[in-house]
């Protein structure tokens, strides 16, 4: 009974004035601009909290959600409950979060899992200012900064040039690495012994060199910044970012990119595949994209703009930019590398470099 | 006595007086250099200060996450404290009471949330509410229900510990007396049994509320969109910044706390519970 209803549904004719209602539905939809499609909409965006949610609260949500009619709502944890929530709710008919924030290799590594949802680029109307080194087609980049050197001036008085010049004697037992850098730090000395982002091998030995002269292994980023405010140690790798804040507050450092290409650190943003609300996930999306929030992330972070209709201006280009030159080095680590080596990377450093 | 004997007492004196003073030092420690970062002129924490202010203090106002997770993590510590002494105390007096065959396994069990890593917990209590609402459609994950059921755990170990240490002294003969007398079990039981074990309960109260107050590993997982816990928000904090705002916001808490120590010691003295 219930077939042939469907049936006689499917196979009845419309009326002409059926069939003129919807043409004229039809058109007035595609005539909407297209944010206003998600007006109303909820979005909850899996991000870090402190600064990060602060921002995006100041410079996206208040200026444009709100008044789009978005609600938006902030989920904050560290990347890996991020990624193990996204995961076990896989197959929940309608996951818990519609954005999440992830690094590049975060992110892939969640795309390859399946987690994400492939993007409809036609939906964001700042897509196409996209810097293309940092498409994927899975999520928009949001922030973007380098890997660095930094040095003290007064320390080092001749500026380093090369990821090479941490292993200059006469810095010796003053250089440090971050312990949960030990990626970064591999790539690092592979960069200057044969070795890529696709391969990190060669950086081993480099580093069991670097082992030898006394160099100094410190926890965090925030024992680096302490030990570099007390001159305890004079150079290290770091993000620009990072340096530049840590300039505000004090330490007595300037930075330089090295010679071998600058590395960058990306922070993501992309939709989960079960987002109950994917229309306000693209809104939330496109307005992290648009010159104004991006500005606010210049401003207030120190990151720079994901986007090619801006670039920071004044004093900021000259603290946080990067020139014509230093983007022409830009390259994004190899994220599938890395994600097929990552364990035993980590295990080197943790029984060979430290021990 | 001899000078020998008298030499030696003083010595032991001493020592003992010495270790003491050496034991609240190092407990102490932690407090005072928390109070003493939180006043740091320097953004990045290093000795000596550059000076001194109460600049952290008035930046808190700017970090609302710090307010909303103090009250969230003092509503999910009040319901696990609850839930714990709940659970805790009928269970403690069951296992202290009866002979009961496999009770020294069931001890084991309630216990075994301080063996399990809490961050294993976290993961697994998340699968499994996510399982229950996939067979059930109950949103468990990102509830406070949910979060104060998962800090439910991590009290009772707490509160069966201390409970059933204090009943192993318990001299029964009281409880005997009043039964012989006509009460029932139950008013036994609120007339003679819980006044004489509170303070027992009271600590364990203590550090249930402190022990679910503190966690990061458990909550991280099942806190929900739009909440954050007092100790999420302060690593949220320092994954962008690392100057004392958050030694300032440590100091706020262990003086409100110590608040509450001590308006709780007008009731049961502090002193012979912990």
């Amino acid at each position: 009974m219930k077939a042939d209803k469907s049936m006689k549904l499917l196979t009845k004719s419309p009326s002409r004035r059926t069939v003129m209602k919807s043409i004229a539905a039809a058109g007035a939809a595609t005539m909407l601009p297209r944010a206003s499609r998600a007006a109303g909409g909820k979005v909850v965006v899996g991000t870090w909290g402190g600064d990060y949610q602060n921002l995006q609260q100041k410079h996206v949500v208040a200026p444009i959600m709100d008044k789009e009619g978005v609600q938006v709502i902030f989920a904050t944890d560290n990347d890996s409950p991020r990624k193990t929530k996204m995961m076990a709710e896989q197959r929940l008919p309608r996951g818990s979060m519609d954005v999440v924030a992830l690094t590049g290799s975060g992110m892939y590594e969640m795309y390859t899992k399946g987690t994400l949802h492939e993007l409809d680029f036609a939906k964001l109307k700042n897509a196409s200012y996209i810097m293309p080194t940092l498409k994927t087609k899975y999520s928009v980049p949001h922030i973007y900064t380098g890997r660095v050197i930094l040095y003290n001036p007064s320390k080092v008085t001749e500026a380093p040039t090369s990821y090479a010049d941490l292993w200059n004697p006469k810095y010796a037992g003053k250089v440090g690495v971050i312990d949960i850098q030990y990626q970064t730090t591999i790539e690092s000395a592979a960069m200057i012994n044969g070795g890529n982002l696709k391969n990190y091998e060669p950086g081993k030995a480099k580093l069991l060199e670097l082992k030898k002269t006394g160099v100094k292994i410190v926890p965090t980023n925030e024992a680096m910044a302490a030990a570099l405010k007390t001159e305890e140690i004079w150079m290290c790798i770091m993000w620009k970012a990072r340096g530049v804040q840590w300039q505000n507050a004090g330490v007595p450092i300037k930075m330089v990119s090295p010679k071998e290409g600058l590395v960058l650190y990306v922070s993501e943003m992309g939709i989960v595949k079960n987002a109950p609300d994917k229309d306000a996930a693209y809104a939330y999306l496109d307005a992290l994209l648009a010159p104004g929030p991006q500005q606010g992330f210049i401003d207030d972070m120190g990151y720079n703009p994901t986007i090619d209709n801006l670039k920071p201006s004044g004093e900021m280009a000259q603290r946080i930019g990067f020139s014509a030159a230093e983007e022409k080095t830009m390259m994004v680590q190899d994220y599938d590398y890395l994600a097929k080596n990552d364990s035993q990377l980590k295990e080197w450093w943790d029984k060979e470099f430290k021990s | 006595m001899t000078l020998r004997s008298l030499s030696s007492r003083v010595i032991g004196r001493l020592a003992l007086r010495a270790t003491s003073v050496v034991s609240f030092a190092i407990m102490l420690m932690p407090i005072f250099f928390i109070s003493w970062l939180s006043f740091f002129k320097n953004e990045i924490l290093a000795f000596p200060p550059d000076g001194y202010t109460l600049r952290w203090f008035s930046q808190l106002w700017l970090q609302p996450q710090f307010a909303d997770g103090f009250l969230t993590s003092l509503e999910v510590g009040l319901l696990a404290t609850l839930g714990g002494l709940a659970l805790g105390v009928p269970a403690s007096i069951g296992l202290s009471r009866y002979r009961l065959r496999g009770g020294a396994l069931v001890m084991t069990f309630l216990m075994s949330p301080l063996i399990v890593p809490s961050i294993v917990i976290g993961t697994a209590l998340f699968i499994a509410f996510v399982e229950l609402e996939i067979a059930t459609d109950l949103p468990i994950n990102g509830s406070v229900v949910g979060l104060a059921l998962a800090h439910i755990l991590v009290t009772i170990p707490w509160t069966v510990r201390l409970l059933t240490a204090s009943l192993v002294g318990f001299d029964r003969t009281i409880e005997e007396a009043a039964m012989n007398l006509g009460a029932d079990r139950w008013r036994t039981l609120i007339r003679i049994t819980l006044p004489v074990i509170r303070p027992a309960v009271v600590a364990a109260a203590l550090f249930s509320f402190v022990v679910s107050f503190g966690n990061l590993e458990i909550s991280l997982f099942l806190v929900g969109p739009g909440q954050t816990t007092l100790p999420i928000a302060i690593l949220q904090y320092l994954e962008w910044k690392i100057d004392p705002t958050v030694a300032a916001v440590s100091l706020i808490q262990i003086v409100i706390v110590a608040g509450g120590m001590l308006i709780t010691n007008r009731f049961v003295r502090l002193s012979q519970v912990v």
